[in-house]
Formats: C-alpha cells, structure tokens, sequence
C-alpha cells in the first residue's frame, strides 16, 4: 500500500540538516549519507550525495527528475560489472 | 593475423548453437543490443574473422546467427563461448563530452593537488549519472564523472585530473 499523502514525504531529520550546512558553506563536497530509504527533495537539487551501500559510498548527483524517489534505488547493493562493450559515459 | 588486446573491444559473445543446421545464438554487449549487427567485422580473441551473418532476435540482447561455411550442429559446438570483438578504431567517433569506456579504463587518475590515485578500474551509471572507479590496489574511490569533479580529461596521455572533493568512497 502506497504512503498517504497528509503524512508528508520520509525524510530522516540529519539529512536536512547536512544538506542545508553544505549549501551555506559553498563548497562541492560529497555528503555522506547512510539513509538510503529517505525521500529525495526538490532543495537537495544540485548536491552530491554519498550513498551507502552497505561496502562503499556510491557518488548520486541529485537532478530534477530524481526527486520523489528513494536515495537507495540509485545506489545498488549487488553491483553487475557487465562488459564496456561500445557504451559511452557521458561528461 | 595477431592483434594487441589493447586494440580489441569486446562486444559479444556465442553463447550457445541453436538448432541443427549451424545457427548460433550470440548476446550482445553494445549500448544499444543491435548494434552488434552493424559491424562489419568481428573477431575472436586471437584476432581471427568470425563471418557471421545475422539473423533474427532471440530474446532481449540475444541474437541468432549463422556463422558462413558451418552448417552442423557439431560443428558449431566449438564456437561456444567464444567471444566477439571488433576494432577499437572501428568504433564509431563519439560525440563531444561522451567518451568510450574503453578508452578511459586504465587511464592514470591524479588529485588537484598532485596526488597519485591509482588507475580507472570500471565505469558505472547506477542511474544517477556515471561514475568512475579510480584504484591504486588498496583503496578504490567512486568518482562523479562530470567536469566539477573530473576538470581534465587527456586521452592521448591517459591522465585525468581529479577534485579532491569529489573522492568518495574511501574503504
């Protein structure tokens, strides 16, 4: 069953708080996190997050269209190396 | 003909033959799975030709093929697991800011400040932007690949320089 509406998105309190602390300094650090279940917000556009994965933290740099979705679904726990093949990494 | 495997990009595999009459089911690697298909040339890991010719899709990524002058069963057994290359000068050029995988692994990684890191182990996209893995053997780091954290890119030298802001994922 989906989450009901009047209770607002999850968000754990810390995240805010980092996040806002890293806005007022400026600077483009990676903020570690561990909250992987905690929703992405419209002010967190723009930062870099550092998402545990229970190993090592996974760089997710947040976009427009991320927001609403989890933290955790950007930052797998079981990683499938696959082939380089001819795909490209866009910069 | 004895290519360098520098030179070759993996961008299949026989996975298995399919049927009686030398058709081989071959799952692709590319970006976009029927690309496979647009390469002239595909080679084994020695650098010998594979003439395969190809024929409908199996399954997602998964293609069948006829391999010309095998018409047996038997006789494609031995292309099981054989892998499919082409040339990395084959590859088509990449467009402005995209960049081969291939052509950034193994690239030397170096911080701002002059630090060694290692070298570029994998190339990720977790959905979330791509990412590059820099390791020296001990410590592995998960760098965003965009110009904030990645400023220089020098493929003829293989160097990339990095921020040392962007260094995340420090064991």
């Amino acid at each position: 069953m989906a989450r009901s509406v009047w209770k607002g998105p999850f968000i754990d309190g810390y995240l805010i708080k980092k996040a806002d602390a890293t806005r007022a300094s400026g600077r483009r650090e990676i903020i570690k996190i561990w909250s992987r279940r905690s929703t992405i917000l419209p002010q967190f556009v723009g930062l870099t997050f550092g998402v545990y994965n229970g190993h090592k933290f996974i760089p997710v740099f947040v976009t427009e269209n991320m927001i609403g979705h989890k933290f955790g679904e950007f930052a797998p726990t079981r990683t499938y190396y696959g082939h380089g093949a001819d795909k490209k990494a866009k910069r | 003909m004895t290519t360098g495997l520098l030179d070759l990009v993996c961008v299949g595999v026989i996975t298995s033959p399919h049927g009686i009459q030398g058709m081989v089911l071959v799952k692709s690697f590319t970006q976009i799975p029927s690309d496979i298909m647009s390469y002239h040339t595909l080679l084994d890991e020695e650098g010998k030709k594979i003439p395969l010719k190809f024929g409908r899709e199996n399954s997602k990524e998964e293609f069948l093929a006829h391999i010309e002058g095998v018409n047996t069963r038997n006789d494609t057994e031995q292309y099981r697991r054989i892998k499919l290359y082409v040339l990395r000068k084959d590859l088509p050029k990449a467009d402005d800011r995209f960049y081969y995988h291939v052509d950034l692994l193994e690239c030397q990684a170096h911080s701002i400040k002059g630090l060694d890191l290692g070298k570029i182990t994998s190339v990720f996209n977790f959905g979330a932007g791509d990412l590059i893995e820099v390791s020296d053997g001990k410590e592995s780091y998960l760098v965003p690949f965009n110009p904030d954290a990645v400023p220089v890119i020098d493929l003829e030298k293989k160097i990339i320089q990095i921020e040392d802001d962007f260094l995340c994922g420090r064991k």
